[in-house]
């Protein structure tokens, strides 16, 4: 079985998937989901979500065989806001140590200004844009253990997965156009890149605050917990076996809240 | 301002009124107490009518024998009940049928109205200038050969339906005739000619100078579109009796909107050029007020500079110093201020710039400028907005060429359709603007294509999507099979606790 793993990334990614699927009996040490706990009164625990704001900067002039930096001669060197959400299944609860499980998450960035005429050099009424909205599959571990067991509000987690930035550039007009000499047609301005996405991160659990209000808040809503976090990622969207993808990579951090239940 | 508001929102009403009913039920009453109080004085009265009648039949008692009496009485209860009966109360009634009145050409053909939110029942400046007709659908019933229908109109502010012979011919009448004759059968469809409900209500010197466009004086001509304001009319349909051209013995009512003034011309404007487009923002709509402004309409023309654009404006505009002639001076308009680094075109009417260019089909032979009408917008609308920037992006069909130098200027709608005066003029010259798209690419990036052209050759979407199925599905079957096992383990040791007890 091993063996036949060995193809590719993605074939031992779901070997792994599917291994863990068949399990022995002694896979009994794992529990899915966290079940409800009388002792601490609280409600079973399946799912996260998140809340995030990063700055970003995609490297689009890190591409090969560009000639200067048109993006940064376009929108500046200065990062833009990255929003986000994510939505994480916490499928199995590994003893001592945490949770683990898939999760998606989708963002959003757009850097534009105002156009100048280009032969001219005068302001103009015409905008040029770029907008990105990166997605995220991966699988996410939280180790919070040393909260649960030990009642530190520290949960140290991280996530590795799979990433593909749509993205879209576009003037006042629509979306972008530009000629193409190969073809003597026009290539239209959007498309998706491939690759991949890694943070680490620790997230402060606010339960610690006010012990008695996160009771109130599981009995009233079922939120078993609420964080506020802070993350490194590096998020590689160079291809991924894609022919010409427009690089929109950063290594960046990330801060924003996050709720399980 | 309210008034105005009211006025538009007050789409539509019928009334239905009976006079000869409640003309009768006076008669009844008045005769009811006269014969009550000859009988009580016992005076001898002598009169004609069905009054007299009745009280002869009441003062019969003390002299008729009883025979005649009683006769004499069931004779008039008689009368009386054919006084009151209501259909006969009632002999005459007119009532107006439909909702929606019908809309029709100047040839009789039926035509669609407006949008639900541009007043399609009310009258704008371009249904007055069509000359349209409105058809009234009606219904009679009791009418009696030789008698007659009319439709008059009045302001609905004065508040008189008509009916007092004064209100319709007396020195200070209110009242202006609208129809040209209805024929007398169960259901005529009059058609009314929108200028002549018009004609009676001149409320702005628009249109036309003549002191016509009064309930004295109408002004059923082409004059009175464009003089009437936001205004509210009445269509009063007056049933005339046989023989009667006073009073009239059935009113049915119907009420119009009309406004055939645009809004004022929007203000504060600022233009700046675009890739085959130009962006025109503007601060202010004017004094029309918000409540009847409905978008705003871009008009675009080639520019004319130098004598052309001095004919056009008359002697009020400067002539362009920049005759554009230059090779290559493409970028530059008669207001521009590229050379000076100013970043639009801003000048208003009235205010003295270096230069201004025009385009002579925004104005007439006179020098004034147009009010946009239906072939107008035709020839020269280039774009429109509800907000307060509009981008002038085609041309009869076609996007604005770049570098070709064109007048601009913007006009208000209103509610309507009425579209208000044309803007002070600018030039602006449409040219290619800085994309990233086209600098990237330019620059030698190979990216884009459309998101579908990421589904190439050596993409993993196909084994991605594969890698998401059996994750989830693997994950879901070893859910299954692990509560099985917590299941089947918790039984086997609560037997086993049971059987222990047992022992």
């Amino acid at each position: 079985m091993i063996a036949r793993c060995r193809g590719s990334v993605v074939t031992a990614a779901a070997c792994l998937v599917v291994g863990l699927a068949n399990l022995p009996s002694t896979a009994h040490a794992f529990e899915f989901g966290t079940p409800a706990q009388k002792a601490t009164r609280s409600s079973a625990q399946h799912f996260a979500f998140e809340l995030r704001a990063s700055p970003y900067r995609p490297r689009v002039d890190d591409e090969p065989g560009l000639r200067g930096t048109p993006f940064a001669d376009m929108f500046g060197t200065n990062p833009r806001l990255l929003i986000g959400f994510e939505f994480d299944w916490q499928t199995v609860r590994i003893p001592a140590i945490g949770t683990l499980g898939p999760g998606v998450s989708v963002g959003y960035a757009t850097f534009s200004r105002d156009s100048k005429t280009v032969k001219t050099q005068r302001p103009s009424g015409d905008t040029t844009s770029l907008s990105v909205y990166p997605l995220s599959a991966m699988a996410v571990l939280r180790a919070d253990a040393l909260w649960r067991n030990l009642g530190v509000p520290l949960v140290p987690y991280g996530k590795a997965g799979v990433a593909y930035a749509l993205w879209e550039a576009s003037n006042t007009g629509g979306v972008s156009r530009a000629g193409d000499a190969a073809s003597g047609g026009s290539v239209v301005g959007s498309g998706g890149s491939w690759g991949t996405n890694l943070a680490v991160g620790v997230s402060f659990v606010l339960n610690a605050l006010d012990r008695s209000s996160a009771r109130s808040i599981d009995n009233a809503a079922g939120i078993n917990a609420s964080h506020i976090f802070v993350e490194y990622y590096t998020l590689r969207t160079e291809g991924f076996g894609q022919a010409h993808p427009l690089r929109l990579s950063d290594n960046s951090w990330a801060a924003g809240l996050a709720f399980e239940f | 301002m309210a008034a105005r508001r009211r006025a538009a929102s007050g789409a539509f009403e019928v009334r239905n009124q009976a006079l000869f009913a409640g003309a009768c039920a006076r008669e009844l009453d008045g005769a009811a107490r006269e014969a009550s109080r000859d009988s009580l004085s016992g005076m001898d009265y002598a009169a004609g009518g069905k009054s007299s009648m009745l009280t002869r039949s009441m003062n019969c008692f003390p002299r008729l024998p009883r025979r005649r009496c009683v006769g004499s009485l069931v004779a008039c209860l008689g009368m009386m009940m054919v006084v009151a009966h209501p259909r006969a109360a009632a002999a005459a009634t007119a009532k107006i049928v439909l909702a929606s009145l019908p809309r029709l050409d100047a040839s009789g053909k039926e035509i669609a109205k407006r949008g639900v939110n541009q007043e399609p029942e009310g009258i704008s400046l371009q249904d007055c200038l069509d000359d349209q007709r409105i058809a009234v659908p009606m219904q009679l019933a009791g009418y009696e050969p030789q008698s007659g229908v009319e439709i008059w109109a009045s302001s609905r502010s004065e508040g008189r339906n008509c009916t007092n012979v004064q209100d319709r011919t007396g020195a200070t009448k209110v009242c202006w005739r609208v129809d040209e004759g209805i024929a007398l059968e169960p259901n005529p469809r009059p058609l009314l000619r929108v200028r002549k409900i018009l004609a009676g209500l001149r409320t702005n010197s628009g249109g036309s100078s003549t002191a016509a466009g009064t309930p004295q004086s109408p002004d059923d001509s082409v004059n009175i579109c464009g003089g009437v304001d936001l205004s509210l009319f009445r269509l009063n349909v007056l049933y005339f009796a046989p023989g009667s051209t006073q009073d009239p013995a059935a009113l049915a009512q119907v009420d119009l909107t009309a406004d055939t003034v645009g809004p004022a011309a929007p203000s504060g404007l600022s233009v700046l050029p675009g890739n085959q487009r130009i962006r025109i923002a503007f601060a202010n709509v004017g004094d029309g007020g918000l409540s009847q402004f409905l978008s705003v309409k871009a008009y675009c023309a080639p520019a004319e500079r130098g004598a052309k654009a001095s004919e056009a404006q008359g002697a009020s505009s400067s002539q362009c110093a920049d005759a554009g002639d230059d090779a290559g001076d493409t970028g530059v308009d008669c207001t521009d201020a590229s050379a000076t680094g100013s970043t639009s075109s801003t000048a208003d009417a009235g205010v003295a710039t270096a230069a201004q260019c025009t385009s002579s089909a925004f104005f007439d032979a006179t020098g004034k400028p147009v009010t946009p009408n239906a072939e107008f917008n035709q020839r020269y609308e280039c774009g429109s907005t509800a907000g307060s920037t509009v981008l002038a992006e085609s041309l009869r069909g076609s996007p604005l060429a770049n570098l070709t130098e064109y007048a601009v200027a913007v006009a208000a709608v209103d509610r309507f359709g009425n579209v208000g005066a044309l803007s002070p003029v600018y030039c602006e010259t449409p040219e290619p603007t800085e994309d990233f798209w086209q600098a990237y690419r330019a620059a030698g990036g190979q990216a884009g294509g459309g998101v579908c052209s990421a589904h190439g050759a050596g993409m993993p979407v196909g084994s991605l999507s594969g890698l998401g199925i059996v994750a989830v599905a693997a994950m879901g079957a070893a859910q299954r099979r692990w509560r099985r096992r917590a299941n089947s383990l918790q039984s086997a040791s609560s037997c086993s606790a049971e059987k222990g007890s047992r022992q």
